[in-house]
C-alpha cells in the first residue's frame, strides 16, 4: 500500500478548517512562495525556518496524519538524497537537500489537501488562464487517486509474478520499477485518449464563452495572508541578492555546517 | 490444497470487516467459481490466498504453508493470480520476454526455463506471437499471454479474476477450453466471476459470498437452484435452472440434475421416448 500512502498527502479531503476556506489562488501562491524560497537557499538553517513556517499551515488544515503518511512513504527517497549528497557533496548539503524536499512536499501538500479540483480550475480561470488549460490541470489532479489505485493494482499484478520490489541493491530496486512504470504509462495514455474522446462527444470547447457554477472571490483574510506571503517572498529574494545587508551576527544562519 | 480457517479481514482497525469468519477447504485439482455482488469480498478473498493481504483473524493455508508467515514471492510459486486487465501485467517487448520475466525469479536452470516457456507458448497457442509485442495483440491473445505469464511459473493453484469480462462468445469458448485443458494437469482453477452462465457450464463447484460471508458452497447446480441463496446474493438464476423450475410446474417428478450435461441427456431421452 506504499504507493497509495505516498499520495495521501496530495489527495483532497473535504474539511471545514481555516485553510480549506482560504482562496485557492492564495494557497497556490503559498506553495509557489515556499517552492521559490526553498530553491533560492541551499543551507540548513533557512530550510529549517521554511519548514517551521509551512508546518503550522498543515496543523491548521488538520491534516498532519495524512502529511505524515506521505513523509513516511518517502523515507526511501530521503535516504537516497542523503546518501548521494553526502558522498558527492557534504553531510551539511545532504541535510539541506532533505529539508528542501520536506518543505516542497509540505507546501504542495497544504495546497492539494485543501483545494478541491473544481476550485483549482476556478482559480486558474480567475487568473485569466484559458479554460481548456485550467480544465486540463484540474482534471489531471482529479486523476491522482485513480492513478494511485492503478499503481497498486499493477504492483500486485507484478508481485503475483514473483517480482520483489523491496529486495536487492539500489540499482536492482530502480530496475524493478520498470514493470510498474511501463503499464502505468500505457494505461494513462490510453485513458487520456478516452477522456479526450468523451469530452469531445459532450461538446467540450464548442462555445467560446461559458459560465461557472462556482465563483471565487478574495476576502480580507485572503488578502492578509497573501500580503504576508508576499513580504516573505520579497524578503527572501532581497536577502539572497543582497547578502551584504545581512548583519555580521547573522551570517552563520546562511552558512553550511562545517561537515 | 487451500484451507481457510475462520478467516476475517479488514483493512484497518477503524474500517468495517470485509470478510467475516469464513472457513473453507478446496482440494487440489478442483475447478471452482466464486460469485457475489460487487463489494462482497471476492477480490479480497483471492488476495488473501497469494499473500497480497494477510488475514486480520484466522489463518489461510496454501499447500500447508500459512500465508501469514510466507512472503508473496514464496506464495507466488504455489498460487498464480491472473488479474482482470492484462494491461496491468504486460510490459515487456515481446511475448517471450514476458514469460521470461515471470520465470527469472525462480531458481530454475536455463534449460528448465526455456522448456517451460516453450511449453507455455504451445499450450496457450502463443507460439506464433512469441516475438511480437504484447501491446499489439488482440484482447483474447493478451488474455492468453497474461495467463501464460502466470502459467509458465507452474503454480499448483491458478486464480483468474473476472476472466470473461469484456470477452465475446468465441473468446469465452476458447478460454473455457483453455482452462479445461489446464485443469487436466491436476491444477486447482479458481475463478472470480459475475458470469453465471459460464460458471454453470464449466465449474463443478461454486462459492457464493455476501457481505464478506460465504452463504453458499457446493455443487453448482445445487447452489444455483437454492432460491434463498440466490435471492440473498442478488443473483439471477441461470437459464437452465429457470427452465427446470418451469418444467417442474407441470412435471413435479422432474428432479434437479447434477450438471447441465445430465439435464441435456434427460431431455434427449425424453424426446427419443416421444
Amino acid at each position: 500500500m506504499t504507493s497509495l500512502k505516498l499520495l495521501e498527502g496530495f489527495r483532497f479531503l473535504e474539511g471545514q478548517s481555516f485553510m480549506h476556506r482560504v482562496d485557492p489562488r492564495v494557497k497556490m501562491f503559498l506553495a509557489l512562495v515556499f517552492m521559490i524560497l526553498s530553491l533560492l537557499f541551499d543551507t540548513v538553517y533557512p530550510m529549517i525556518t521554511l519548514f517551521c513556517l509551512t508546518f503550522p499551515f498543515i496543523i491548521i488544515a488538520q491534516r498532519v496524519k495524512r502529511w505524515f503518511l506521505t513523509i513516511k512513504s518517502s523515507i526511501f527517497l530521503f535516504l537516497l538524497i542523503l546518501t548521494l549528497n553526502t558522498i558527492f557533496l557534504s553531510f551539511s548539503a545532504a541535510v539541506a537537500m532533505c529539508l528542501r524536499l520536506l518543505v516542497l512536499i509540505s507546501s504542495f501538500s497544504i495546497f492539494f489537501l485543501t483545494v478541491h479540483p473544481d476550485d483549482l480550475a476556478a482559480a486558474l480561470v480567475a487568473l485569466k488562464l484559458p479554460y481548456s488549460f485550467s480544465f486540463s490541470i484540474s482534471l489531471s489532479f482529479r486523476y491522482v487517486p485513480t492513478l494511485a489505485l492503478e499503481v497498486q493494482t499493477i504492483m500486485e499484478a507484478q508481485k503475483s509474478r514473483g517480482l520483489e520490489l523491496e529486495k536487492g541493491n539500489l540499482f536492482t530496486r530502480v530496475k524493478n520499477f520498470l514493470p510498474i512504470i511501463v503499464p502505468l504509462v500505457l494505461l494513462s495514455m490510453r485513458r487520456a485518449l478516452l477522456v479526450a474522446e468523451s469530452l469531445e462527444s459532450r461538446g467540450f470547447g464548442t462555445s467560446e464563452k461559458r459560465n461557472f457554477y462556482k465563483q471565487i472571490s478574495m476576502s480580507a483574510k485572503d488578502w492578509i495572508l497573501f500580503s504576508l506571503l508576499l513580504i516573505l517572498l520579497v524578503g527572501g529574494i532581497f536577502i539572497k541578492i543582497m547578502p551584504a545587508l545581512i548583519p555580521d551576527g547573522f551570517a552563520w544562519f546562511f552558512q553550511n555546517w562545517p561537515l | 490444497m487451500i484451507v481457510l480457517d475462520n478467516v476475517s479481514f479488514r483493512y484497518s482497525n477503524d474500517t468495517a470487516w470485509v470478510l467475516k469468519n469464513n472457513s473453507l477447504r478446496i482440494d487440489q485439482g478442483e475447478y471452482i467459481a466464486i460469485l457475489g455482488q460487487n463489494g462482497a469480498g471476492k477480490s479480497t478473498l483471492v488476495r488473501l490466498l497469494n499473500g497480497l493481504l494477510r488475514p486480520t483473524q484466522g489463518n489461510v493455508y496454501i499447500n500447508g504453508m500459512n500465508t501469514s508467515n510466507s512472503s508473496v514471492a514464496e506464495l507466488a510459486r504455489e498460487v498464480g493470480l491472473v488479474f482482470q486487465n492484462p494491461d496491468h501485467q504486460l510490459f515487456a517487448q515481446t511475448v517471450r520476454d514476458e514469460l521470461q520475466f515471470s520465470v527469472k525469479t525462480l531458481e530454475w536452470s536455463a534449460e528448465k526455463q526455456n522448456n517451460a516457456i516453450k511449453e507455455t507458448l504451445t499450450q496457450l497457442d502463443l507460439t506464433l506471437f512469441s516475438d511480437r509485442s504484447p501491446f499489439k495483440l488482440s484482447g483474447g491473445e493478451k488474455r492468453r499471454t497474461s495467463i501464460g505469464t502466470i502459467w509458465v511459473r507452474d503454480p499448483s493453484i491458478l486464480i483468474l479474476d473476472e476472466p470473461t469480462t469484456g470477452q465475446d462468445a468465441v473468446q469465452k469458448r476458447n478460454l473455457a477450453s483453455l482452462l479445461s485443458r489446464l485443469q487436466t494437469y491436476g491444477k486447482t482453477i479458481f475463478l472470480v466471476t459475475h458470469d453465471i452462465e459460464f460458471t454453470i457450464k464449466h465449474c463443478p463447484r461454486v462459492i457464493i459470498l455476501k457481505e464478506g460471508q460465504i452463504i453458499g458452497d457446493g455443487p453448482t447446480m445445487k447452489v444455483f437452484s437454492n432460491q434463498r441463496i440466490m435471492s440473498e446474493a442478488c443473483l439471477f438464476p441461470p437459464q437452465i435452472i429457470r427452465l427446470i423450475w418451469k418444467l417442474q410446474e407441470t412435471h413435479p417428478n422432474l428432479s434437479m440434475p447434477n450438471n447441465p450435461q445430465e439435464f441435456t441427456q434427460s431431455i434427449e431421452n425424453f424426446l427419443k421416448n416421444q
